[in-house]
């Protein structure tokens, strides 16, 4: 009966119309360099505040998914990544496109992508439901840990810097204490102004950070005479859309593997599609019999690196649903739509809010299977739209940005606060600091304190007893010392696999000349 | 000294610490533990501030021992157009905020897309035309948000 039940809510009228614009809007998105995953979800979170708890937070999801596949559009045809989720989609993609079989290389990504957002999307089903019960053990001391946890993803969010990363994530658990003290009910660094007392609004903030500050960078552009986000010129869009089953024979297990990595890369904090798809890259060409075909327009190739991509965003999910923990920058950004619906990662989600939250999850398991459809019919126009000329994608973008920052609250207030984000996420992101981190930092920043103190409080004196006296909260501690050192071997993996392709193209140069 | 020379990363350790001296000032004021967390995280932020002052005063040491020129990312010729963008986008929160949204954005849009050197009126307004119509559709009649 429950299964019906959740089948219908999925299956109405407007969770179906939601899902459908947020797999229209964010393939788009991602086809157009620059206009990230994450940019995609700030700038549509406002949209899905007036809707049901279910159509919006479908369509996030979906927005999600759809815009790490639609980053592989322009990836294949252009040799330009519309994310960087989709950079080892180009290796071979743009090869095949060279070849005259662009559009068969978009086939072969959209049905990679397909398959492995749905085995994530199916894991995401399975796996989160026990995990939530695992949080009800979860005391103060054990949250604590949990958001130092996720606060070392800015490991990998920091980009050439680590320092400057970092200092951004502590910049933003600063912008997470202004307002009224949760606990004491004193404000903190308001400065009379009686709008910043509930505290700054994160979605306004987010979109400020992202959206505002990548106008400001095209400005640049602009300026210096750049008209649109891509300027190689067209590659035609030959060859079938679909592979032929002796084709899809010779994918589907390299597809199967790249997506069990692609889920398991997501459930690691800090691990986002990017380095997804490079391990699920590298393992295909590790495994294939024929290997030197890597980097040539392998279809291997674009099959492993897109079916994990996009794995890895239910992966990314699993922590975030049942943890609050989320495990990306995007994910980041998607506890902010889930917490203006009410909603609180964790058990009750599963309990209390099970149909919202079971519904949400076979939404993006059907907005996985969306995604192949709408992609075989947007792609060939989502790559005539990364032409649009920028002088007319930054006012389009600004437009929105002041509206969809009003609509939170209906308050003036919350767009100054999107303007003065902008302005110092430009800044930021100028010198190096990035804008991931900080809004990782708002976030997590309240749940670090309030449980911090709360433990405090529990542990009457002698922090270090109670602290011994929870073995989970010992098993955490391991796991934060754990990741601090995660991203680094990463990054060394990450830069390995590329110096080995780089190595393979110019070997290829070389035997060309 | 020639401030041309000088890694970025100085003027933003110094400004870094000046933010966070007045803050630590204002943190004085608040009352019982609820100042703790924020001193904590200001402490945070001094300490990592210090690392970045010194590798920018180590990267500015190493250029002029070797004799190239900083490109610093964070010029005045850089940064000039933006901020005219920032200062445009305060004007049209002004003027959404003393008549309506459609009113702000008609005169934002073509502003910016003039100021952008967009020549064709034809597509300015066709851009200016579908976007108001957008948000009409999407966030006035189905949203309900207040924006006229």
């Amino acid at each position: 009966m429950q299964a019906i039940e959740i089948l219908g809510m999925v299956l109405s009228l407007d969770v179906l119309v939601a899902l459908f614009i947020g797999l229209v809007v964010s393939i788009i998105m991602g086809a157009l360099p620059g206009l990230s995953a994450t940019m995609a979800v700030a700038l549509l979170i406002p949209v899905t505040f007036g809707m049901n708890p279910i159509a919006g937070l479908v369509m996030l999801t979906a927005v999600y998914t759809g815009a790490v596949y639609g980053g592989s559009i322009t990836a294949i045809l252009l040799h330009t990544p519309g994310t960087p989720a989709s950079a080892a989609t180009a290796i071979d993609g743009y090869a095949m496109a060279k070849k005259g079989e662009g559009f068969k290389a978009i086939g072969i990504a959209t049905v990679s992508s397909v398959i492995g957002g749905t085995i994530s999307a199916l894991a995401l089903i399975f796996l989160a439901p026990p995990l939530a019960q695992v949080s009800l053990k979860f005391g103060p001391l054990e949250y604590f840990f949990m958001a130092v946890f996720g606060l070392t993803i800015i490991g990998s969010l920091a980009g050439d810097s680590m320092v400057k990363g970092l200092m951004g994530g502590i910049l933003g658990l600063f912008i997470g204490i202004i307002g009224l003290d949760q606990m004491s009910g004193i404000p903190r660094f308001t400065f009379g102004i009686l709008a910043l007392e509930s505290g700054i609004s994160m979605v306004p903030a987010m979109i400020g950070m992202f959206s505002l500050s990548q106008v400001m960078m095209m400005t640049e552009d602009i300026v210096k005479g750049k008209t649109s986000l891509t300027e190689e010129s067209d590659t035609v869009l030959k060859g079938r859309f679909l592979p032929t089953l002796k084709e899809f024979k010779v994918i589907l297990p390299t597809i199967i593997k790249s997506s069990i990595i692609g889920v398991f890369v997501g459930i690691l904090p800090g691990a986002g599609g990017d380095i997804g798809s490079w391990v699920g890259y590298n393992e295909a060409k590790r495994s294939s019999k024929h290997p030197e075909r890597f980097g040539h327009g392998a279809v291997e190739g674009i099959a492993a690196a897109e079916s994990a991509n996009n794995a890895v965003t239910g992966g990314a999910l699993i922590p975030l649903l049942t943890l609050g923990i989320p495990g990306s920058a995007v994910a980041a950004i998607l506890l902010g739509g889930l917490m203006i619906q009410g909603l609180s990662p964790g058990y009750e989600l599963f309990t209390k809010y099970a149909n919202i939250t079971y519904s949400v999850m076979y939404g993006f398991l059907l907005a996985n299977i969306f995604m192949g459809f709408i992609g075989y019919v947007i792609s060939k126009q989502a790559v005539k739209l990364s032409k649009v000329p920028m002088t007319i994608l930054g006012p389009v973008i600004l437009g929105l940005s002041v509206v969809g920052s009003y609509a939170i609250q209906n308050s003036i207030f919350d767009v100054y606060v999107m303007v003065f984000f902008g302005f110092l996420g430009y800044f930021m992101r100028k010198a190096g600091f990035g804008t991931a981190p900080t809004i990782l930092g708002v976030i997590l920043g309240t749940m670090i304190e309030s449980n911090y103190r709360r433990a405090l409080v529990l542990s009457k004196g002698s922090m270090i007893g109670y602290f011994f006296s929870r073995p989970i909260a010992i098993l955490l501690f391991g796991l934060v010392i754990v990741s601090m050192f995660a991203p680094i071997v990463m990054k060394k993996l990450q830069s390995k696999m590329k110096a080995d392709f780089d190595g393979l193209v110019s070997d290829e140069d070389r035997d060309m000349e | 000294m020639n401030t041309k020379n000088v890694h970025q990363d100085v003027f933003i350790s110094i400004l870094v610490y000046l933010a966070l001296g007045f803050l630590f000032i204002v943190s004085l004021r608040i009352k019982g533990d609820s100042g703790l967390f924020p001193r904590l995280v200001m402490g945070g932020l001094a300490f990592l501030n210090t690392i970045l002052l010194f590798r920018g005063i180590k990267k500015t040491k190493d250029a002029k021992d070797n004799g190239y020129d900083i490109e610093n990312t964070i010029t005045l010729q850089d940064i000039k157009w933006p901020l005219i963008v920032l200062a445009v986008t305060v004007v049209y929160v002004v003027i959404f905020n003393y008549t309506n949204f459609f009113v702000a954005s008609t005169i934002f849009l073509i502003g910016l897309m003039k100021m952008y050197k967009m020549k064709s009126w034809k597509t300015i307004l066709l851009v200016t035309l579908a976007f108001n119509v957008f948000i009409y559709l999407g966030f006035v009649l189905a949203l309900k948000v207040p924006l006229i």
